[in-house]
């Protein structure tokens, strides 16, 4: 019925944001349309819960489906449109059946009282798994198999570590003052951080993940302490008079570039984070200079300054030179974060827009920016996921989120209750 | 008698207090408790003649500047020089008076041939791009395709192209893979040829008179790719 077609020479072009079309007309006058789409989106996903469904494969199917669901890679597919006989399948698949409701990628599992069985298919692929694991349950909980068995998923499409398992660091306000909590990414095992009942903020992970610094007022001025990430005693690390806030760890865990008042106005210095001592200033103006973020390749400190007016964001190299301002959209742009992600440079910070605070990034080459949150209360004070595809944020009055690192999708709850001072930490050691 | 006389005073005094006392009772009831009232601080009821004001800057009236009037009276002065015109640029009459006021991006001032692959994707067929001259039939079919691939889409790179038939009402009536190969973008490509007729054949568009016999009889087709 369709004839060949053949391309001449003459090919039209145009582009638009995300996909571009070519007509050719060929020689017969059929027409072939060339349609070429620009790879951006998830990655559809099936997860079918285990035929046997016992509560075990339910917690499974309800863990998997979180973890997938906020990867900021992929779709998980509504169960209510699977055409597949699961009975029949097992743990194997009936590609067609699959490829029907659009899915990329199904993940079977079995558990039995000793192990739990993953595998993972490519519909494109067919009836072999790519990807399979088995895990003992024995000295494990069953999230936290699960949690390890999505960071495997995760790594086979992307090559990046996944974030499942990790933690995030948040000061939540008590009865008199507010203290630092840490959790689970997914909002599970709150636990109190400090053991005082003055003022603490600022939460930082080191990047090993075993201490966390903060701000806390428990000697009567804001001081910078240093404390296991399990909660213990802290240290007492930077006590300058005036300020000794807004912690940041050097990449190599051997620095912490945060804001001292010592000498007048907030300034940005970095310290010794074995012993508080003042390695360098970075800022030396009259300005308030405060909130400082590392970059990942540990070369430029982003920071907070109003030397021009309004808040805004400035990078400065992390060597000590001048600062060059970055943000320049709206009066009001504070607490930047980069993003890990290596070769790229990107910033996300809390920008005000009709009266609103929302987060969104900025990548600092191309200059493109991704609004991450609109129209949903007021969102502040943005954290990575350990390899860049998530963010987590704090929205006034509701929680901790997390949501997609390209704008994409929805936020979703993994806390509810007061919280400021967000800050996410490394990923799992597997 | 006495007895008679006694007992009346006794009932007269009791019909005039009684009235008395309930009325006055009552009254208090009505009259607001003093916790309900209003506490007004006193010294707000009086104005404070000495409140204290804003530090004023000291101000004096300027000096007047004296200003030369009239013809000057200094018989040394020498008068002014007037300027020659003759070493006063003229005007070159090929020059845009209005060339400073234009902004370097104006359009107005670009010249040549214009840009040919300029043009809305709407199917309008107005405009001078060459994708706004094309069959605006083939423009709203190309955006009913959804046509999106996720950044984790594997392409086997092989093409993946996929012809339509319709009748003249605009329905599909037939799809067919003349290339495809067995990567995500061709379980991609099914499931968005799939949705495509779905919504053809939901709401047809009347296909028009010059493209029917071509997409009744050949069709037209999609090479559905990814970059």
């Amino acid at each position: 019925m369709f004839q060949s077609h053949r391309q001449v020479a003459v090919s039209l072009v145009f582009g638009l944001a995300l996909s571009g079309t070519t007509t050719t007309a060929v020689a017969d006058n059929d027409v072939v349309i060339d349609v070429n789409a620009q790879k951006k989106g998830n990655y559809p996903l099936a997860l079918p819960l285990a035929v046997d469904g016992d509560a075990v494969a339910k917690e499974i199917a309800q863990v998997q489906s979180f973890d997938m669901s906020v990867a900021g890679v992929f779709k998980v597919l509504d169960p209510a449109g699977f055409l597949a006989d699961l009975k029949a399948e097992g743990l194997g698949i009936q590609p067609d059946k699959w490829k029907n409701i659009g899915a990329l990628g199904v993940i079977k599992y079995k558990a039995t009282s000793t192990d739990i069985e993953f595998r993972l298919y490519e519909v494109s692929k067919g009836n072999t798994a790519v990807l399979s694991k088995t895990y003992k349950r024995a000295g494990q909980t069953t999230r936290q198999i699960v949690h390890r068995w999505c960071n495997e998923v995760v790594k086979y499409y992307t090559g990046e570590p996944g974030f499942f398992g990790s933690k995030i660091a948040f000061a939540a306000k008590g009865k008199k003052a507010s203290a630092i909590y840490a959790m689970d990414f997914d909002g599970q095992h709150a636990y109190a951080v400090s053991n005082n009942s003055s003022t603490n903020m600022f939460p930082a992970f080191s990047p090993s993940g075993g201490q966390i610094a903060y701000t806390s007022f428990m000697r009567n001025n804001p001081d910078l302490y240093v404390g296991p990430a399990g909660g213990g005693r802290p240290k007492k690390l930077s006590a300058q008079r005036g300020m000794n806030t807004g912690a940041a760890w050097s990449p190599d865990g051997s620095k912490i570039a945060l804001t001292l008042s010592k000498d007048g106005s907030p300034d940005i210095y970095v310290i010794n984070a074995s012993d508080g001592s003042v390695v360098r200033r970075i800022t030396n103006d009259r300005a308030i200079d405060t909130s400082p973020a590392w970059s990942p390749d540990g070369s430029s400190i982003a920071f907070v300054s109003d030397r021009n007016g309004g808040p805004q964001i400035f990078v400065a190299p992390a060597s000590g030179g001048s600062a060059k301002q970055v943000s320049f959209n709206g009066s009001y742009n504070t607490t930047p974060t980069w993003s890990p992600k290596s070769g790229k440079r990107i910033i996300a910070y809390t920008t005000r827009d009709g009266g609103r605070y929302d987060i969104v990034t900025l990548d600092l080459d191309t200059k493109q920016m991704v609004r991450i949150t609109q129209n949903e209360g007021n969102n502040e004070e943005p954290a990575f996921s350990p390899n860049g595809r998530a963010i987590a944020f704090a929205r006034a009055g509701q929680g901790v989120f997390i949501a997609n690192a390209d704008g994409t999708g929805k936020a979703v709850k993994v806390w509810s209750g007061s919280a400021t001072g967000v800050d996410w930490g490394p990923a799992p050691r597997d | 008698m006495h007895t008679v006389a006694g007992f009346g005073a006794l009932l007269l005094s009791a019909a005039l207090v009684v009235p008395t006392v309930w009325l006055t009772k009552s009254r208090a009831d009505t009259n607001p408790q003093l916790a309900d009232m209003e506490v007004i601080e006193a010294s707000l009821a009086y104005k404070n003649t000495k409140a204290p004001k804003q530090p004023q800057k000291e101000r004096n009236a300027p000096v007047p500047e004296v200003k030369e009037q009239g013809v000057s009276r200094d018989e040394t002065k020498k008068p002014d020089e007037k300027k020659d015109k003759k070493d006063e640029p003229k005007p070159d009459p090929n020059e845009d008076p209005l060339a400073k006021f234009r902004r370097p991006q104006d359009p107005d001032l670009e010249s040549g041939k214009t840009d040919d692959q300029e043009g809305a994707a709407d199917g309008s067929e107005l405009g001078r791009g060459n994708i706004s001259k094309g069959d605006p039939y083939f423009q709203r079919l190309w955006a009913d395709l959804d046509w999106t691939v996720p950044e984790l889409a594997r392409s086997g790179g092989l093409q993946t192209i996929a012809c339509l038939v319709f009748s003249a009402d605009g329905k599909i009536t037939r799809t067919e893979f003349k290339e495809k190969g067995d990567d995500d973008i061709a379980t991609l490509a099914d499931k968005a040829i799939r949705d495509l007729k779905d919504k053809r054949n939901a709401a047809p568009e009347e296909v028009p008179t010059h493209l029917l016999k071509r997409l009744t009889t050949r069709g037209i087709c999609f090479n559905l790719t990814a970059k």
